[in-house]
């Protein structure tokens, strides 16, 4: 008996170790990239995609340097983004933007700038957040912004942009300048 | 009653009748001493509100509330102001209660109350709609007060703030005229053309027009506000009445 003993702990030794390595190896599996990728988390980098609505048209062109996807949501580095009309052209800037409802909806967040183009002169805006609606085409914030036209400058707190009309409202305390 | 009470009545009526018109006139002075003391021109158009709303198509911003705007050529206070801007002219449209509008010149200096104001930049007209307070100032100490529901002033082109007519009706309207050396008229009547340039004042419809203790009713009325004469002109035969101070 006593001589089989040592056979005996070596035989569980190696049932302990075969058991541990087969409990490991799913562990291992996750990391698979793969997986990550069907588990909606993973980053793009110079990402450039266009959107388009049931019937066709455009509605944004987003660019980015990085796009980090998660599940509910998508962040982007260095956001740039056009939307086009028939009369409007805008285009958006800033330092991030977090993409929700399959990138429909957007919020920009830091050094948001916003400039259309198609007016005789640039109508600019500047604020440091803006929630963006490409469906609605709708621009809004509650924070401060300024609003530069290319004779009238406005400033104010809270603000709501209509992409395809190109109306704007300041929604509360108002100062305005017009240059000489 | 006893005569005590009825004295301590009087007394009480007449408190009540002073106290209104002491009250009536704190605000009558008010009213122009606001417009002096709240409004400044500013060399860069300047505005504030709480909101606005502007059409980048159409060219048209609208602020809303407590609205303060001036720049070189005017300023003043409304509860909505909308500006419409184009080449050839800047158009504001105001309201509020009331409009306080100063513009000043080195020569003239116009302040007014309104209901309602249009001013057409380009084109320099001036409209002023319900409860029109108008006064028109010169350097010279003469004085232009006109109380009515509207008013129209045309100025001239390219003289600074100087007025082509002023076209004022009312029911009634009354005007105050002082000239340079404080002679005074106050008349009341239901329409009023004033022609700067010629220095003509015409009164039409139901007029009582004072001058130097004299009193005159009559339909029409034409006064040189140069030579100060005055001229009732015969109107469908209607009744004049002259009042002269002995």
């Amino acid at each position: 008996m006593k001589r089989w003993f040592p056979y005996a702990l070596i035989f569980l030794a190696i049932v302990g170790l075969t058991w541990q390595w087969q409990s490991d190896a799913p562990a291992t599996q996750a990391k698979d990239s793969t997986q990550e990728f069907l588990d909606h988390r993973y980053q793009m980098h110079q990402v450039s995609m266009r959107q388009f609505d049931d019937s066709g048209n455009l509605i944004h062109r987003i660019d980015a340097q990085v796009a980090t996807v998660g599940e509910q949501q998508t962040t982007i580095k260095q956001p740039r983004l056009i939307s086009r009309s028939e009369s409007a052209n805008w285009s958006m800037s800033s330092k991030q933007a977090i993409a929700t409802d399959s990138f429909t909806q957007l919020l920009l967040q830091g050094d948001v700038k916003v400039i259309e183009h198609s007016g005789a002169t640039p109508l600019q805006i500047h604020t440091e957040q803006l929630q963006y609606f490409g469906e609605q085409r709708r621009l809004y914030s509650s924070l401060e912004v300024i609003i530069d036209d290319g004779e009238i400058t406005l400033s104010g707190t809270g603000f709501e942009v209509d992409l395809t009309t190109q109306d704007y409202q300041i929604l509360s305390d108002v100062k305005g300048t017009r240059r000489p | 009653m006893t005569g005590k009470q009825k004295n301590m009545k009087n007394h009480r009526s007449f408190a009540v009748s002073l106290m209104f018109m002491l009250i009536g006139f704190s605000v009558n002075s008010h009213l122009w001493a606001s417009d002096a003391t709240q409004l400044k021109h500013c060399q860069q158009e300047q505005l504030i509100a709480n909101s606005t709303k502007g059409s980048r198509k159409l060219g048209i911003v609208e602020y809303r509330g407590n609205v303060e705007f001036c720049n070189p050529d005017m300023a003043l206070k409304a509860e909505l102001m909308t500006v419409e801007q184009s080449e050839q002219r800047s158009l504001f449209n105001a309201s509020g209660s009331p409009v306080i509008f100063l513009q000043q010149s080195a020569e003239f200096t116009i302040e007014s109350t309104s209901n309602q104001l249009r001013f057409t930049g380009g084109q320099q007209q001036l409209q002023l709609l319900d409860n029109v307070a108008l006064k028109l100032q010169q350097t010279d100490g003469s004085e232009l007060i006109i109380h009515a529901q509207s008013i129209n002033y045309d100025y001239q082109q390219q003289q600074e703030l100087q007025p082509s007519s002023i076209l004022a009706s009312g029911r009634p309207l009354r005007i105050e005229l002082l000239s340079a050396n404080s002679e005074k008229i106050v008349a009341t009547a239901q329409n009023l053309n004033y022609q700067h340039q010629a220095g003509l004042l015409v009164l039409e419809g139901d007029i009582e027009f004072k001058q130097a203790g004299d009193i005159i009713r009559a339909p029409k009325i034409q006064y040189n506000t140069r030579t100060r004469e005055w001229e009732a002109p015969k109107v469908n035969n209607q009744r004049i009445e002259v009042i002269l101070q002995p």
